[in-house]
């Protein structure tokens, strides 16, 4: 990618802050014990049926659309701006966020009726999930040019495929949110210890 | 650039661009400035390459046109500088890329011309 004399110095600068925003690894962490412990709360309830696990679910849901910016932010605090530099994301206009948001309740209550609506079999869905994961993880590997995303879809997609194409097998979703969740921690902590290798603790505080 | 140069270049065609920002450095770091809310130093130099001495140079005169806000503060027992683009340096750079924009992307013959025209057609017709 060349400099910012290169294209429009807008975009140049938006994407070296997306890079920089993943470059440590730490929202995979953080998304990645999400995903795990989504996962795990999910099979709960539904296998044992425990009203814990259902409350919890929808307790970690919430934390997660409220306050997961300022967990990963608290975190950056501590073991990434020191080391990298600080960089505030500009906030959206109130407009546009409440906009966006619309889009994604509305579109999320339209996938949901949607498949109350067509009582579609449990193999459907979870085809469809799978795809849907396959193609945020690829989505996002390419918005932000990492690998590892890249390698998420690709498991992604592949467990889908081997669990629809073959038959008989139960294609499980709840292994399938543990199964990325586990890698992306894994990916994540290999990010991060990368990240830790390239920029050691700076000597003095910030200039 | 000097008033004569601007104007040669407008005679040539170039866009009449804002010098302060032209500058490749300097418009690296208001680029990196106008993707963030804000931005420490230590952010700034690792975005834009920069040594320190010479992004040091460079902010403060963008700090002297009224382009960028610098607050020094602390963090901890350590100097932490803060830097955030000013309204003025956000739309000087918003400016620039227009310019920037209409010289490299000139609109298709006619569209531009059409759309320089419709004022005057609209007020021809009235």
């Amino acid at each position: 990618m060349g400099g910012p004399m290169a294209g429009d110095p807008l975009q140049w600068a938006e994407g070296a802050l997306r890079r920089y925003w993943s470059e440590d690894g730490l929202t995979d962490v953080v998304v990645g014990l999400f995903l795990v412990a989504y996962g795990w709360l999910f099979e709960q309830g539904q296998q044992h049926d425990a009203a814990w696990a259902k409350v919890l679910l929808i307790a970690l849901v919430l934390v997660v659309a409220l306050r997961m910016r300022a967990v990963i932010h608290a975190l950056k605090m501590r073991w990434v701006y020191p080391r990298a530099g600080y960089a505030r994301p500009r906030a959206l206009p109130r407009e546009t966020r409440l906009k966006r948001s619309a889009w994604v309740l509305a579109a999320a209550l339209l996938v949901v009726g949607l498949l109350i609506a067509l009582d579609l079999p449990s193999r459907v869905v979870c085809g469809l999930t799978g795809a849907l994961m396959t193609f945020l993880w690829a989505w996002i590997g390419w918005r932000n040019g990492t690998a590892r995303h890249f390698f998420l879809a690709a498991v992604s997609g592949g467990w889908v495929l081997w669990h629809l194409l073959r038959p008989g097998v139960v294609c499980d979703l709840v292994a399938l949110f543990i199964l990325t969740g586990l890698l992306e921690i894994a990916l994540g902590l290999f990010a991060f210890g990368r990240f830790l290798r390239k920029y050691p603790q700076a000597q003095g505080g910030a200039p | 650039m000097t008033a004569s140069g601007s104007s040669q270049d407008a005679a040539r065609g170039l866009p009449r661009v804002d010098p302060l920002i032209h500058v490749p450095a300097r418009l690296a770091i208001v680029a990196t400035l106008a993707a963030v809310e804000e931005a420490d130093f230590r952010y700034l130099l690792r975005a834009t390459g920069l040594t320190k001495g010479n992004l040091s140079a460079h902010l403060s005169k963008l700090a002297d046109a009224g382009y960028v806000h610098i607050t020094k503060t602390f963090r901890g027992k350590y100097p932490w500088t803060l830097c955030r683009l000013t309204p003025k340096g956000r739309a000087a750079f918003e400016a620039y890329r227009q310019a920037m924009r209409a010289y490299l992307d000139p609109a298709p013959p006619g569209g531009a011309q059409a759309a320089a025209r419709a004022p005057d057609d609209a007020s021809d017709r009235s």
